[in-house]
């Protein structure tokens, strides 16, 4: 039998292995004779919804306008009308339980021509002065710059991937299991991160627990984190699935030094009425972290252990790069849209992203590594048109990618 | 166009619905309500299969079945126009032709939260929902072959059945190759091994199962 033979069998085999755990209720049925079959099981669902599924809520769409989205003018008519809740606007609830304060959304309504670069943005209302300081106080925030030039720049390749790299998707030199990152990233340079990079932000993962943890006490854990010189900072363990990278980020920026003294890890009770922290602390981790191409890539895998060392179970996190080369800041989205077909670069793509302070919205590059924002930067300056290395520290939300 | 009829939205196929829903643009009002008619009348079937193996990939995503519920209805609405109705069902079959593609979409975007990394809303995964072979031949899913198929995998480990899950979720998902990389280094993490490892436990695991297979027919397993 041929190697071709054994591929078109074992695929086969495959596919009758998917039925049959679409049989035992493993995966959900996705033909009309699984479906036939999974209601002569009785699967339906009998007794009172969860009040999240018992009401059916449209998308807000006076925050978020899409193509194909709902009218944001019309409210449903009937009284029987059901709603549920977009997985965004959930995120946006529990995150204001936690005291998260958001301020007004940015509204688009990007019609069916934006490839065409027919973009009609709503407005936002009463900002001030564009291009200030953004003032967020984080470290490395500096003012956005201006734009100085009207006729297209045309930049080359800023990227790593140009220039030598050891791993993911966009790199074709990578080797074996760093052909691809779970970190995301799709290009890591070779070598010592240290050189790349002096700022970074901790993004949790994937929690996989023992036996020694039951499933309902997930959801009310947090992660918290530091390394030697920092405070602790903490997210859900169990993150919304749509959240953002910078969402399931610990509010904390670190250096490669920093990474090397030591990372720490907490899984904590988030509802621990005790005074004493310790009471709260389930788990840890700690070690240091050295970066390299390997841990930018695939990541940092933490064995959690309780009290008694016993593992707890294995939690994912991952290094993020958090420098953004800012060509421009305004409270007028057109604008940027406008300068943002000015600029044409070679292999990194300009966003929208809204911001929480002065100028609401900003035309940037990233996330970046810090050389390679350097490097944008100056190729933007040589060309005329001032920009500006920041941390992001104010955007919000995920940017809105400009083709 | 069917959907401008006064018939009550109930009253209408799901087609209908979807149709109305498609063209938001047009009536909002209209699209309101068939979306409300449409979530009720499949939401406890969706809700049910869902809450089914709650225990195992929805907890590896991260997600709960309440969480995929609503997801899968928002990408539905969504992509209302890409369901393709087919002519001259009986009622039974029509609910189920809706159900298997909503059960496509609800797989499409677990596949994708698996791969935690990337954004769900730009779901290649999602893109690739349609309604090609929804209408296979029942026998398919009750051939001897299957019953066996699920005996044997009660004779793997959680481990063998774990990859062989999330192998299966891709392949229902397009993935028809081999695991893709992050996938496969996500299940290295969760049994603490590496990703060659986790390739030789899904070849292993699918060689039990069809030496399993063979056994059993020779035994007459197939036959009862």
């Amino acid at each position: 039998m041929s190697r071709d033979d054994d591929r078109k069998d074992d695929e086969a085999l495959l596919a009758d292995v998917a039925r049959a755990f679409v049989a035992r209720g493993e995966l959900p049925p996705t033909t009309e004779a699984e479906v036939l079959a999974a209601e002569d099981d009785g699967v339906e669902f009998e007794g009172d919804l969860p009040e999240a599924l018992a009401t059916f809520r449209a998308p807000k769409t006076d925050e978020r306008e899409e193509v194909g989205a709902l009218s944001r003018r019309e409210e449903p008519k009937s009284e029987t009308a059901r709603q549920v809740v977009s997985l965004d606007d959930a995120r946006r609830a529990r995150d204001a339980k936690r005291g998260v304060t958001f301020g007004h959304v940015m509204t688009f309504a990007f019609g069916a021509a934006v490839a065409a670069g027919a973009m009609l943005v709503m407005r936002p209302t009463q900002h001030p002065s564009p291009r200030e300081e953004p003032g967020s106080g984080a470290p490395g925030t500096t003012a956005s710059a201006v734009p100085s030039a009207s006729s297209k720049i045309e930049i080359g390749p800023v990227s790593h991937c140009q220039a030598g790299c050891c791993a993911g998707v966009s790199c074709g030199t990578a080797q074996g299991e760093l052909r691809s990152c779970a970190s995301g990233r799709s290009c890591v340079a070779c070598g010592d991160a240290t050189s790349q990079s002096d700022a970074l932000l901790v993004r949790v993962g994937t929690f996989s627990p023992t036996d020694l943890l039951a499933d309902e006490k997930l959801d009310a854990l947090d992660v918290c984190g530091r390394v030697p010189s920092s405070e602790w900072s903490c997210v859900p363990l169990r993150g919304d699935p749509g959240a953002t990278a910078r969402a399931r980020s610990l509010s904390l920026l670190v250096s490669p030094q920093e990474l090397a003294a030591g990372l720490e890890i907490q899984l904590r009770n988030r509802n621990e009425k005790s005074n004493k922290k310790t009471d709260a602390v389930v788990g840890h981790w700690r070690d240091s972290v050295r970066l390299g191409p390997t841990v930018l890539c695939r990541g940092v895998g933490a064995l959690v252990v309780g009290e008694k060392d016993e593992h707890l179970g294995s939690l994912s996190l991952f290094l993020d790069e958090t420098h953004y080369v800012e060509i421009e800041r305004s409270d007028d989205a057109l604008a940027l849209l406008r300068s943002r077909g000015d600029i044409a670069l070679a292999d990194e793509t300009p966003a929208l992203f809204e911001t929480t302070t002065k100028g609401h919205f900003a035309l940037a590059v990233g996330p970046l590594d810090k050389a390679t924002a350097e490097q944008l930067r100056w190729a933007l300056l040589e060309k005329g048109r001032a920009a500006t290395v920041v941390l992001g520290a104010d955007y919000r939300g995920e940017p809105k990618a400009l083709p | 166009m069917s959907h401008e009829r006064s018939e009550p939205h109930e009253d209408r196929p799901d087609a209908e619905l979807l149709e109305l829903v498609a063209g938001a643009d047009r009536d909002p009002a209209k699209a309101r309500e068939a979306q409300a008619v449409f979530y009720a009348r499949h939401v406890r079937y969706l809700y049910g299969v869902l809450l089914r193996h709650k225990k195992s990939l929805l907890t590896h995503a991260g997600l709960g079945a309440e969480d995929l519920v609503q997801e899968t209805f928002h990408r539905a609405f969504e992509r209302a126009r890409t369901f393709e109705r087919a002519e001259g069902l009986d009622v039974d079959r029509e609910r189920a032709r809706t159900r298997a593609w909503l059960g496509r979409i609800a797989t499409n975007l677990l596949t994708d939260h698996l791969h935690k990394t990337r954004e769900v809303s730009a779901s290649h995964y999602l893109e690739r929902v349609g309604c090609e072979g929804i209408d296979e031949e029942p026998e398919s899913t009750r051939s001897p072959q299957v019953r066996l198929l699920s005996d044997g995998l009660e004779t793997l480990t959680e481990r063998e059945r774990d990859v062989l899950r999330v192998s299966a979720l891709h392949y229902r998902a397009g993935d028809h190759q081999r695991l893709p990389n992050d996938v496969s280094a996500e299940l290295a993490g969760r049994w603490n091994t590496t990703n060659e490892n986790i390739r030789a436990i899904r070849v292993r695991a699918m060689k039990k199962l069809k030496e399993f297979v063979i056994s059993q027919r020779a035994a007459g397993g197939e036959a009862s």
